[in-house]
């Protein structure tokens, strides 16, 4: 009798944590060094350097910068974000049912009672999904 | 999104009979239909909350997790968008110009880490509350819990008090009633509502109140714009036409320009230094706030609150593009007044009504009857609440503006109202004293607790409002709770997921050194007058400061996790669990209810 697991994920084989892993972290840590530079780098000349730079025709580009483009390219930044993060899970979620067979029995039952695996390909979205 | 049947059969009639009742109301008297416009408010949101009550443990704690993305997105930003961003901000920025901003950049931006670092694996985690977190990443040791509830607790106590002002400021600004009553108004509306189902009737009032505090916050700006000419094709790209004329006006008297900047202080300090560090700790602070890190639990996957996130920061960021343009707006009506006879001026509608309130000061110091920008003082609040009246609006857009306020007061003021409860009976009551008390006792607790701590808040912010010298503080624990929440639970909760070694001795240490290096700051500098200290020879204000306590707190709970033994294994698959999406559509409540399973340290 198989054990009862209420988190499969936790008791995924290590390559396949590792795998998104190394994907989730670089990931992750080039959009906050691009956050670093809307929060805090770009800030820094623009007292100097746009200081008589005028956006539109009118718009002082010093005041622009903070007031306005710095939240519209974080909003930007977050959806481009989820949609490549959204594309790794995905990925991970097609290599777990391509390697079914090798799955722990009492993993596999808990993701079959989720709704995945092999026998109705990825339940969830079953969406073709590009290599990342 | 399904809708619930309710929404029809109650709460479209109740919103009808709303407007109805205004229209009806305002034809016999615009005195009583302010007074209603206000009032029926409250009600609505009373309708909206019961429609939408919550009957179980999950439901009350976590909306059940079924919350939509977007849903989710607007009452966040609900919860985030307090008096203090609606009434407080623009005026902010029309005293202190380029000086303001961090406010902008710094309330916005710490939401794009937020979707980075934090959302995604606090829904993971699938624990119920921030303590919660922290204990399982603990390995379920009870002082870490304990720990961060008295962190939750300085953060929200101090916050929900400075809302409760905003609240009673609101009621008293707008309808003429002293501010101390106003003050249990709010309490009778927030109290009402947030006991009536927990988190789920929260959401979808809070998800109602964005709606109403966004548009009304709109309204009258935008109406301004029109006025001046300014939709060509959109006021957010042209009010800069407006800067110009304001800064030919201080530079023909004189004066430092609305945009130069680091002319004024902030926190208690200028320059460039203080300015980045401001913002950044605002940054960091909006992610520590435990009533932002709540909503993560309540969407149905870790991509969803991700993707709530960035909702959440469209529509926080429809407000926050707008103050700047409000505080230009009311800057260059201010600056219409120089150089003009005082007794003239006297004579102007807005000017002869606000001068009684003391938003707004005249005092001709050269005795010469002609008014010197220095000789005209303006209190920030008026640059929201006084917007219809510079520019001669229609009378109903004043008390809009005060409906607006009120929602944002008050679904901010429901949101940590709930943590704190849920502080008490879920971290503290059901953890430590009845482990077995049973669901129904569980939310019976929680909703007496939402009445006493609502009354224990409102109570501090009434002798708040009594005291003049109090007041003043509470207006600066708005910043300081950003501060408290970056040193406090900031750098943890981000290690808790990207670094296992983090041990629960490191967890504690850190929260306990942040807020230790946080706080006597905060009273000396902030409170006692001290004089600041020097980074890079730039002095570094209260909330500065936060970026330094925030430092302490990750430098500790790295040292003490490094210098003491590794959490075990079922600690580290834990931590794999938050860093892992769903493999499948998961249950939207997996897990016990008691967590109980995680407690294995």
């Amino acid at each position: 009798m198989t054990k009862r697991i209420e988190h499969p994920e936790e008791h995924l084989p290590q390559k396949h944590k590792d795998w998104y892993w190394q994907r989730l972290f670089p990931i992750t840590m080039l959009f906050f060094a691009a956050w670093t530079v809307i929060a805090v780098w770009w800030h820094l000349p623009a007292p100097l350097a746009w200081r008589t730079v005028l956006l539109f025709g009118n718009m002082p580009a010093l005041w622009y910068l903070a007031a306005f483009i710095s939240i519209w390219v974080g909003v930007a930044m977050i959806f481009v974000y989820c949609a490549i993060m959204d594309r790794v899970d995905e990925r991970l979620r097609q290599q777990v049912v391509e390697d079914w067979a090798a799955l722990p029995e009492d993993v596999r039952a808990a993701l079959r009672a989720q709704g995945l695996g092999p026998e109705g390909a990825r339940a969830a979205a079953g969406r073709p999904v590009r290599a990342v | 999104m399904k809708l619930h049947p309710d929404i029809f059969r109650i709460l479209l009639p109740a919103v009808l009979g709303y407007i109805l009742i205004a229209v009806v109301v305002g034809v016999g008297s615009a005195t009583a239909a302010s007074m209603w416009l206000v009032i029926g408010s409250i009600l609505l949101y009373i309708a909206i909350a019961y429609v939408a009550r919550g009957t179980t443990a999950s439901e009350v704690l976590v909306a059940e997790r079924k919350i939509p993305p977007v849903v989710n997105g607007a009452a966040t930003a609900a919860d985030w968008m307090s008096a203090a961003s609606y009434l407080s901000m623009a005026g902010a920025i029309a005293l202190l110009g380029y000086d303001g901003l961090p406010y902008i950049i710094g309330w916005t931006l710490g939401y794009t880490i937020h979707a980075f670092f934090i959302a995604p694996y606090v829904r993971k985690s699938e624990t119920w509350t921030v303590p919660d977190l922290v204990e399982a990443r603990a390995g379920g040791w009870g002082p870490a819990r304990v720990v961060a509830v008295v962190m939750l607790f300085i953060m929200s106590l101090t916050y929900l008090t400075a809302q409760l002002v905003g609240a009673g400021v609101v009621f008293s600004r707008f309808l003429g009633i002293p501010a101390t009553v106003g003050v249990f108004g709010a309490l009778f509306g927030m109290g009402l509502y947030a006991a009536a189902g927990g988190w789920k009737s929260i959401t979808w009032t809070q998800f109602a109140q964005y709606i109403v505090l966004i548009i009304c916050y709109l309204l009258p700006v935008t109406i301004v714009a029109g006025l001046l000419g300014l939709w060509k094709p959109l006021p957010w790209f042209t009010y800069g036409e407006v800067i110009q004329l304001v800064e030919a006006r201080e530079k023909a008297f004189g004066i430092s320009t609305f945009t130069q900047p680091f002319a004024k202080p902030l926190g208690g300090a200028s320059g460039q230094l203080n300015w980045i560090l401001s913002a950044l700790l605002l940054m960091l602070g909006t992610i520590g706030l435990p009533h932002i890190l709540m909503r993560s639990y309540m969407t149905p996957t870790a991509s969803q609150a991700r993707k709530s996130v960035g909702w959440a920061l469209v529509f926080i960021g429809l407000l926050y593009m707008t103050a700047p343009m409000y505080a230009t707006f009311a800057r260059y009506a201010l600056s219409g007044l120089w150089g003009r006879p005082i007794a003239e001026i006297q004579t102007v509608g807005w000017v002869a009504k606000f001068l009684p309130t003391g938003l707004l000061r005249i005092d001709d110091k050269n005795g010469d009857g002609v008014l010197q920008p220095g000789e005209l003082t303006f209190h920030g609040d008026i640059v929201v609440i006084g917007m219809p009246d510079f520019w001669g609006l229609p009378w109903f857009i004043a008390p809009l503006v005060a409906v607006g306020g009120l929602a944002a007061a008050l679904s901010t003021a429901d949101g940590l109202l709930m943590v704190m409860t849920t502080g008490l009976t879920r971290d503290i009551y059901r953890r430590f004293i009845n482990p077995r008390a049973s669901e129904r006792a569980e939310i019976t607790m929680t909703r007496i607790l939402v009445f006493v701590l609502s009354v224990a808040a409102s109570l501090m912010a009434y002798f708040a409002i009594s005291d003049p010298r109090f007041a003043f503080y509470v207006a600066l624990l708005v910043a300081w709770a950003f501060v408290f929440a970056a040193a406090g639970l900031t750098p943890i909760i981000i290690l808790g997921t990207f670094w296992k070694r983090l041990n629960r001795y490191g967890i504690v240490a850190g929260m306990l050194a942040g807020m230790s290096t946080a706080l006597p700051y905060v009273i000396g500098v902030g409170i006692l007058g001290a004089k600041p200290w020097r980074l890079g020879g730039e002095p570094i204000g209260t909330i500065a400061w936060g970026c330094v306590a925030c430092a302490v707190n990750l430098v500790a709970a790295v040292v003490v996790s490094l210098a003491t033994r590794p959490e075990p294994e079922s600690v580290m698959r834990f931590v794999d669990r938050m860093r892992l999406p769903e493999l499948a559509v998961a249950p939207a409540i997996a897990g016990g209810a008691d967590g109980e399973e995680r407690r294995q340290g």
